[in-house]
C-alpha cells in the first residue's frame, strides 16, 4: 500500500525553483533512496515532504489523505519523522532529554527509550552528556532515535553519511535492519549512491530537480545510475 | 512508555533545589526583616520579577524583546484606568492589568508574526516606542502630563506594607512558576525551540504557539510588576513607565547573571541594586560602572557569571535537567 505519495511537486527555495514536476512514491515498509548531485533539489524535496518547505505545485498525500499544506509539527505527529542534514540536535539539552522531547507528541508505536537504547547500546553510555559535546557519530545515533521515538511511519534521513568517518557510516546504516522489522518506511537522501542504493528497495535519481531515474535498486545498472546522476547519454 | 528502562522523567540534584529555596527563602524573609524603608526591597523584588519574565522569553525561547517597557507601562495604565473610572480596589485592578497586557501582548505577537532576531527586537522596540507616544497624546489618561490614582480608601499607614507584600507575592511566584514551567515538557520544548527551531517542528512541537505562551507570560508579568511600581508611587507618566530604562536594567541584570537560568536574574539584581546603592551619589559613575560590568560580562563570561560559576561546579539551584532512572 502507498503511504506517502508525491504528485508533481514544484518546491522553491526562496524564488530559486529545486524541484520540477516530481512524482513518487514510497510504500508502507520499503526504503527508497533519493539520490543525485549537489543541488539537485534532494534536500528541498526531503523538507517538502514533511511540511518544512510549501510546494507551490502539486500535492503531497500521505496514506491517501492529502497533507500538502500541513505545517511540520502536525505533520510529525502524523507520522513523518526527520533526521535532518547535519543532525541538528537540541545542543543546550543533554542526549535522554533530547529523546523525551520527540516522546512528548509521539504516537502509539513500538518505539520506547528502552528499545532505542536496544538498536544504539552505545548511546546508554552518553545519555546524561550535553548533546553539543558528543563526536558526530554519536550525534547521528541520537538523532535517528529521536526520530523513531515520535513513532513514525516513515522516516525521512537526509545525508546521513555528511562528514562522518566510512567506519561509523557502516554502524550507523546497520541499524536500518533494525528499523524496517518494525515496518517503517525510510526515505533516504544520500549523495553517496554505492551506499544508497544497497540500503534500499528502489531509487530516484534526480538531476536538476526532476526525477531522471526511478528503478528497483537490485537490478539498475551502476551505469545507469552514473547516466542519471551526472546527465549524460550515451550513444 | 514501557520497556527494559522507565521513561517517566525524574529530576537529578533535587538537593540543589533546596538550596535554592533556603537561598529565596532566606532572601524574603531578610527584605520582610530588616529594617530598612519597605521602598527598596519592594523595587528590588519587582525588577526581579521583571527580569525574571524576560528570561523566560530570551534565556529559554531565545527571543530577545527591546521592548518591554511596553508591557510595564501598559499594565501600569491600566491599573489607573479601572482604578479611577470603575473605583474597585487597585489590589483587584491588578487583574485587569494583567488581562489587558496579555491582549496587547497577544497583538504585538501577531504584529511581530514571523519577524526574529534583530528584527523581532527592533520591532517591538518601535511597537513600545509607539505606544508610549500614543498614550502621550491621549487627553483622558492626562496625556504627557500623567496621572494621579485616585483611591480614597487608601490608609496611607498600611499602604506601604501592602505594596511590598504584592511585590513579594509576585516575585516569589514568578520564580517558581517559571521553575515548574521549566520542568514540564512545555518547558523542555521551549528550550528544544531555542537551540534548533526545525528540528523541534520536526518532533511535533509546534513553535510559534510555544513562543507566543512564552511571550504573554513575560508580557504579563512585566505588566504586574510595573503596575505594582506605580501604584506605589500613586502616580504615572508615559516619560517614566514607557522608558526604556526599565527595559535597560532588564536586559543588564539577566545578561550579567546569566540568561537561560534561574539563578541568573538573582545574582544580576544583587548586582545591579549594589551598584547603584553604592554609586547614586556619584553621578555618571553608576552608568560608566554598569557599562563597563555589561561589556566585560560580554565578553569574558558570555554566559553570564552563573554560567561562570555553574561550568566550574556544576551547581544548580534550581534544577530543571530531566534524566530518567
Amino acid at each position: 500500500m502507498t503511504l506517502l505519495e508525491l504528485e508533481h511537486v514544484d518546491v522553491f527555495y526562496r524564488d530559486l525553483q529545486a524541484t520540477f514536476d516530481v512524482s513518487l512514491k514510497v510504500d508502507e515498509g520499503e526504503t527508497v533512496a533519493i539520490i543525485g548531485a549537489n543541488g539537485a533539489g534532494k534536500s528541498t524535496l526531503l523538507r517538502a515532504m514533511i511540511g518544512l518547505t510549501q510546494c507551490r505545485n502539486g500535492r503531497i498525500r500521505l496514506a491517501g489523505e492529502d497533507v500538502t499544506r500541513l505545517r511540520c509539527d502536525l505533520l510529525a505527529r502524523r507520522g513523518v519523522a526527520l533526521v535532518p542534514e547535519g543532525r541538528r540536535l537540541f545542543s543546550s539539552l543533554t542526549v535522554e532529554e533530547n529523546l523525551l522531547l520527540a516522546m512528548a507528541r509521539a504516537r502509539k508505536g513500538p518505539w520506547t527509550l528502552g528499545r532505542v537504547y536496544e538498536l544504539f547500546p552505545a548511546m546508554k553510555e552518553f545519555r546524561s552528556h550535553r548533546a553539543s559535546d558528543l563526536s558526530g557519530g554519536q550525534q547521528q545515533m541520537v538523532a535517528i532515535s529521536r526520530a523513531l521515538l515520535t513513532n513514525p511511519r516513515v522516516l525521512l534521513c537526509d545525508e546521513l553519511s555528511l562528514g562522518l568517518a566510512p567506519k561509523v557510516i557502516s554502524e550507523i546504516y546497520a541499524c536500518f535492519d533494525g528499523i524496517r522489522k518494525e515496518g517503517v518506511s525510510i526515505v533516504l537522501v544520500e549523495q553517496d549512491t554505492v551506499r544508497a542504493r544497497s540500503a534500499s528497495d528502489r531509487l530516484y535519481c534526480l538531476l536538476k530537480g526532476k526525477v531522471r531515474l526511478a528503478a528497483r535498486s537490485s537490478t539498475v545498472t551502476p551505469d545507469a545510475i552514473r547516466d542519471a546522476y551526472f546527465g549524460e547519454t550515451h550513444a | 512508555m514501557n520497556g527494559p528502562i522507565s521513561s517517566r522523567p525524574i529530576f537529578s540534584a533535587n538537593a540543589g533545589l533546596i538550596g535554592g529555596i533556603l537561598l529565596v527563602g532566606a532572601l524574603a524573609l531578610s527584605a520582610v526583616l530588616l529594617p530598612v524603608d519597605r521602598r527598596l526591597p519592594m523595587e528590588i523584588c519587582l525588577v526581579l520579577a521583571m527580569a525574571q519574565g524576560w528570561n523566560l522569553l530570551c534565556g529559554y525561547t531565545g527571543l530577545l524583546s527591546f521592548g518591554h517597557q511596553a508591557f510595564i507601562g501598559v499594565g501600569a495604565y491600566t491599573l489607573f484606568l479601572v482604578v479611577n473610572t470603575l473605583g474597585i480596589s487597585p489590589f483587584l485592578g491588578l487583574a485587569f492589568s494583567a488581562v489587558v497586557s496579555a491582549a496587547v501582548a497577544v497583538v504585538i505577537a501577531l504584529l511581530l508574526k514571523g519577524s526574529r532576531d534583530a528584527y523581532f527586537s527592533i520591532g517591538i522596540w518601535v511597537l513600545a516606542d509607539c505606544l508610549r507616544l500614543l498614550v502621550g497624546q491621549w487627553d483622558f489618561v492626562g496625556s504627557s502630563q500623567g496621572m494621579v490614582l485616585n483611591a480614597p480608601d487608601i490608609d496611607p499607614a498600611t499602604f506601604g506594607d501592602a505594596v511590598f507584600w504584592a511585590a513579594l507575592a509576585l516575585v516569589l511566584v514568578t520564580q517558581f512558576a517559571i521553575f515548574g514551567l521549566l520542568r514540564t515538557r512545555f518547558g523542555l520544548g521551549l528550550m528544544a525551540i531555542r537551540d534548533n527551531e526545525t528540528a523541534a517542528a520536526s518532533v511535533g512541537i509546534a513553535p510559534g504557539r510555544s513562543r507566543v505562551i512564552a511571550f504573554v507570560a513575560s508580557a504579563v508579568i512585566c505588566a504586574v510588576a510595573g503596575a505594582i511600581y506605580y501604584l506605589s508611587v500613586l502616580y504615572v507618566d508615559p516619560a517614566g513607565a514607557f522608558d526604556i530604562d526599565w527595559q535597560i536594567r532588564i536586559l543588564f541584570i539577566v545578561i550579567v547573571g546569566g540568561a537561560g537560568t534561574l539563578e541568573g536574574p538573582l545574582i544580576g539584581t544583587a548586582i545591579y541594586f549594589l551598584l547603584r546603592e553604592f554609586l547614586q551619589d556619584h553621578g555618571g559613575l553608576f552608568l560608566i560602572v554598569q557599562g563597563a560590568i555589561a561589556a566585560l560580562t560580554m565578553l569574558f563570561a558570555p554566559q553570564g557569571l552563573w554560567g561562570l560559576i555553574q561550568a566550574r561546579t556544576g551547581w544548580q539551584l534550581f534544577p530543571t535537567k530531566w534524566v530518567t532512572q
